[in-house]
This record gives structure tokens, C-alpha cells and sequence, in this order.
């Protein structure tokens, strides 16, 4: 498939557009969800609004929140976060691959700036865009849509903070739903077949250990699934080579 | 729920917040740090790429498979088939906006119809 020729400005904006569509109000109903949890936790407007903007990790916002209502110690809750959001980094040395960016000779600052954005949605999105927009390009595209996703959630804390209520139970079970199947609808689309084996993987051995190992399974489940997948992938293709030649 | 206390002169709660904060930004910058060093066309980047989709994939199987709050109140297996029919849609078809419908249809459907 041929990639998009758009300006970059026009990429910004199409980054704006597609993300004021299902991933901004899948993002925004997720944290909507997570508005009401620190509402109950105890946590204020503030300390709520102010964890969705630094944090800007749904798992770890969660784990944070209720094992402080739980009476966790302050230790365990950095520890919990501290495992859930450990994909965080595969995630953004995957992205900045995915963008080029070692290429936008960008500084420090700015890639930091740029990474503080890259969360579940931003990363999937990116993913599935690598077909239709070419790797020099994606940076605008992302620069867009990162930028709308998290004006999304930080809206999705504040009106889960204060108006949980007001949105029927039956409906919000349904737009809850939507976030984990979107992002899973866009990762198995993935371009490269070691990822989508890694997805199969890491997706299937993650529930299976989680009632053994907690919130390792996570971890060990990344680790098995993203291992198996690129040893697999990595052993078929040299031996389709070797037959070849 | 706990109640707020001060901790070293600040309010336990934003202390929470401030270490939830560090335990996520030093993922990031060691990413960012990392990034640069890594090879893009290397075995390792193939292996963290794999490693971020399978970890990804079991944190959202996860969220769907052991869920908090509302949707804890649904069962498992509705959550599953929608999932599963969805999944179908988009490994055969490829088109994303009708496997979206396609999966949160069939839940909503099973939620109120069976």
C-alpha cells in the first residue's frame, strides 16, 4: 500500500481527526472509570486530574488509587506502579523506532515531552498507521493525536470525578468495554507477524498466570510471549532462507 | 477509604500521587535514553517490540478477563465471545470501524438480550 503525501500540517490535523473518533472516547470513558475510583478512593479533583496528566497510564493510575484506599503503604503502591507501567519503556523505545525519531535529531527535552504521551492508544495507533503513513511522517501524525487523546482523558477524569452518576450503569458498562477491545482489535492488526504471535502469546499466558503470580504475570507473560514470538519468527525465517538458497 | 495524612509535612495522598508519577516517568526516560542506542533493523529491537505487544496485549486481556469496577458486573463469557467475534471480524475482514461494531454490538446484545 502506497504511504499518505500530506503536508505535515495536514498530518497534525488528520492525527486530531482520527483520534476525536473511537480512541479518544474509548480513552475518555476508561477514565471515567478511573475518576469515579479516586473519587471513592478519597483523592481530590486536583490529586485526580494531576495523576491522569503525569501518570497518563490507565493500569497504574488504577493500582494506584486502590491500594492507597486499600491502606497500602506508600513502598507497595510505588512498587505496584511501578510493575504496571514497566511496559511503558519497551513502549517508548518501540514508538521512537516507529517514529524515526533518532533520525528528527530532536533534544532531549522535546523527546521526553513527546514520550510522556506515549501510553497504550498512542503506541496501538502508531502501529497500525506504520502501513499508510511513511515512518519520516508519523512524528506530525502522532504530535496530533497524541495531543487530542490526553486532552480526552484529562476530560474523562474530571467527568467521571463528578458526573459518574449521571451516566446510566448499562451504558457504561458497554463504553468500559470498548477501550480493552479497540486496543486489542488494533494490536493483532500488527504489520509485523512476530508481533501478532507476540500478542497471542503474551495475550492468552497472561490471565492463565495472573490468580499464580498477581500483577507478575504480566511481566512474565511480556517476557515469555515478546521471547517465544521473536525466536519463532526468527528461526522460521532462516530456515525459509537456508531452504531458499 | 483511608484518610489523608501528612507524611514528612506533605498530604500522604499527593505523596501516592508524586511516587505514582516517578514509578512511570523513569520507564519513560530510560526509554527515551535507550532509544537512540538501540540498532532499528537489530534482533534486540524485534525482541523489545515483541516483548511491548505481548506485555500490552496481557495487561488489556487482563483488564478484560479480571476487571475492576462496572465491568466486573458482567460475565466473563460475553465479555470473551464479544471479544472473540470482534477479533474474527478484524483477522478476516481487516476493516477496523465494522470489527469495533461487530465486538461491542454482540456485548451489548448478550448483556441485554440473553
Amino acid at each position: 500500500m502506497p504511504y499518505l503525501t500530506l503536508s505535515p500540517a495536514q498530518l497534525v490535523r488528520r492525527g486530531i481527526i482520527e483520534a476525536i473518533n473511537v480512541p479518544g472516547f474509548a480513552l475518555c470513558s476508561t477514565l471515567i472509570g478511573f475518576g469515579a475510583i479516586a473519587r471513592e478512593a478519597g483523592f481530590d479533583i486536583w490529586m485526580t486530574t494531576t495523576t491522569t496528566l503525569l501518570v497518563f497510564g490507565m493500569p497504574g493510575q488504577v493500582a494506584m488509587a486502590s491500594l492507597y484506599a486499600s491502606g497500602a503503604s506508600l513502598l507497595l503502591i510505588f512498587i505496584a506502579v511501578c510493575l504496571a507501567n514497566l511496559r511503558m519503556m519497551l513502549m517508548v523505545i518501540s514508538g521512537s523506532d516507529l517514529l524515526n525519531l533518532p533520525q528528527h535529531k530532536l533534544p532531549l527535552w522535546k523527546r521526553v515531552l513527546l514520550m510522556q504521551g506515549m501510553a497504550i492508544t498512542g503506541w496501538a495507533q502508531l502501529g497500525f498507521k506504520q502501513e499508510t503513513i511513511a515512518p519520516n511522517d508519523l512524528l506530525h501524525y502522532y504530535k496530533g493525536f497524541a495531543a487530542t487523546i490526553y486532552v480526552f482523558a484529562i476530560s474523562g477524569t474530571i467527568i467521571g470525578f463528578h458526573l459518574d452518576n449521571l451516566i446510566p450503569e448499562h451504558v457504561l458498562r458497554i463504553v468500559i468495554f470498548v477501550t480493552p477491545l479497540y486496543l486489542l482489535l488494533l494490536i493483532i492488526n500488527a504489520k509485523q507477524t512476530t508481533n501478532k504471535l507476540a500478542v497471542v502469546i503474551g495475550g492468552t499466558l497472561c490471565p492463565l498466570l495472573y490468580p499464580l503470580a498477581g500483577d507478575w504475570a504480566i511481566l512474565y507473560a511480556g517476557f515469555v510471549g515478546g521471547t517465544l514470538s521473536a525466536f519463532i519468527i526468527r528461526f522460521a525465517s532462516l530456515r525459509a532462507d537456508k531452504e531458499r538458497s | 477509604m483511608k484518610p489523608d495524612t501528612a507524611l514528612f509535612g506533605i498530604s500522604e495522598m499527593w505523596a501516592a500521587v508524586i511516587l505514582a508519577f516517578v514509578a512511570t516517568f523513569m520507564w519513560r526516560f530510560l526509554g527515551v535514553m535507550l532509544a537512540n542506542r538501540i540498532k532499528t533493523d537489530s534482533f534486540l529491537m524485534i525482541w523489545i517490540n515483541a516483548l511491548a505487544y505481548a506485555m500490552v496485549a496481557g495487561v488489556l486481556m487482563l483488564i478484560l478477563v479480571y476487571p475492576s469496577g462496572i465491568l466486573a458486573t458482567t460475565p466473563l463469557d460475553y465479555r470473551l465471545g464479544a471479544l472473540g467475534l470482534g477479533l474474527l471480524c478484524m483477522v478476516t475482514l481487516k476493516i477496523l470501524w465494522l470489527s469495533i461494531l461487530v465486538g461491542m454490538g454482540s456485548f451489548a446484545l448478550a448483556m441485554y438480550l440473553l
